[in-house]
């Protein structure tokens, strides 16, 4: 979502390590590897996730390779996502295995029988469904290290952390309150560990005096 | 210990630096001084959030709009209510970033940048470098002030001072 532009949501991640000396002679390799592929290209595939041109979410290709912008790597995560409504599937599935059962004559139809035809209608409808598409901004300062990801839901932002994982060999480490404390401290010269003395405020007995 | 049990543990830290933001923004007489002379003014505005546990679940507070409506949400902060997300605003120099801060992950929500001009046939490159660039600068900021509540908080100074004038600006929100 928006880091580049409009409104921006957005959480932090610190990588571990550093990108090889050669990263723009291997990274390229490694986003076209994990570039979007739509789910035309996918048949039977319900979701879709890869890397996207950040100004431009219909570009997998990056023949300019314009997401080097030093000292930044800027993508977008794509997740396409094709959803067949359960009780369109059933009524589906009821059908087809009703015209069986008349075809072959036949009353009760065996479950691999019913698994197939389940699994011929499922790949129909999805033939039929149009993908709804998340686009999430990633812009990763060399410098610092730094990622920031246009996303904040745990499920999707653990997700995208295994994905950057898979494309950079390199692993981002969420940045939370107390990662942060850390880091003020030893910003100050001091031990981070001192961040766990930060006992929790309570503010209940305000109320009661 | 995972990262996920980290967050657990120190979910009190990103709660009560909300906190005190909004305490400081309330009171304090001037704005945050910051490295290389920089000075940012901070202020809460719009909507805030708190939560409640008890025995049938949590419980969700929004807040949002004017000031009679903040206040109330002060006075939930003195009911033991959790404070979890404010939307707040932030001034340094010519630039006002608006956003919303929650109290877990400190990730922000809803950002608006100071605005970044564009021209017919301007370089989307540079577009990118003014946003980017707004965007590093509001974290700088936030964790310049996160470093000085860190500080604030393992000094003498913290339970002599700094928390009884938090206690009572909250009673003062009850009262």
């Amino acid at each position: 979502m928006g880091l580049v532009r409009g409104s921006a949501t957005f959480c932090r991640y610190e990588v571990e390590g550093s990108p090889p000396e050669d990263y723009v002679k291997t990274f390229p390799n490694e986003i076209l590897r994990y570039a979007f592929h739509t789910l035309d290209e996918l048949p039977g595939e319900e979701r879709s996730t890869g890397w996207v041109n950040i100004l431009d979410m219909f570009d997998s290709e990056f023949r300019t390779m314009d997401y080097f912008k030093d000292p930044f790597i800027a993508l977008s995560w794509r997740v396409d996502v094709k959803r067949i409504p359960r009780k369109a599937l059933l009524q589906y599935c009821r059908e087809a295995e009703k015209e069986v059962k008349e075809r072959e004559g036949a009353e009760y139809l065996a479950k691999p029988v019913r698994d197939e035809i389940r699994e011929g209608v499922r790949l129909r409808l999805l033939k039929r469904a149009i993908p709804q598409s998340g686009v999430y901004d990633m812009v990763w300062n060399l410098q610092t290290g730094i990622v920031l990801f246009g996303a904040t839901g745990a499920k999707l932002c653990d997700e995208f952390a295994e994905f950057f994982r898979n494309t950079f060999h390199l692993q981002p480490i969420p940045l939370y309150p107390y990662a942060l404390a850390q880091q003020a401290l030893l910003g100050q010269g001091k031990d981070g560990a001192l961040a766990e003395e930060i006992r929790p405020v309570s503010l209940v007995e305000v109320s009661q005096t | 210990m995972s990262v996920l049990d980290e967050v657990r543990e120190s979910e009190s830290l990103g709660r009560d630096f909300l906190v005190w933001l909004w305490f400081r923004s309330e009171t304090m007489e001037g704005p945050f001084r910051l490295q290389d002379g920089e000075e940012a003014e901070l202020w809460f505005e719009g909507k805030v959030t708190l939560q409640s546990e008890g025995d049938r679940g949590g419980e969700t507070i929004v807040c949002t709009g004017e000031n009679g409506r903040i206040r109330e949400a002060r006075f939930a902060l003195g009911e033991g209510k959790k404070l979890t997300r404010a939307r707040m605003h932030l001034r340094a120099g010519d630039n006002e970033w608006a956003f919303e801060l929650d109290s877990t992950w400190m990730n922000v929500h809803a950002l608006k940048t100071p605005g970044v001009f564009r021209e017919a046939g301007d370089d989307p490159d540079a577009l990118f470098y003014e946003r980017v660039f707004l965007v590093e600068k509001l974290l700088f900021l936030m964790d310049q002030i996160f470093a000085q509540y860190v500080e604030a908080r393992l000094s003498p100074v913290w339970e002599a001072a700094e928390l009884p004038r938090l206690m009572n600006w909250v009673r003062d929100g009850i009262n």
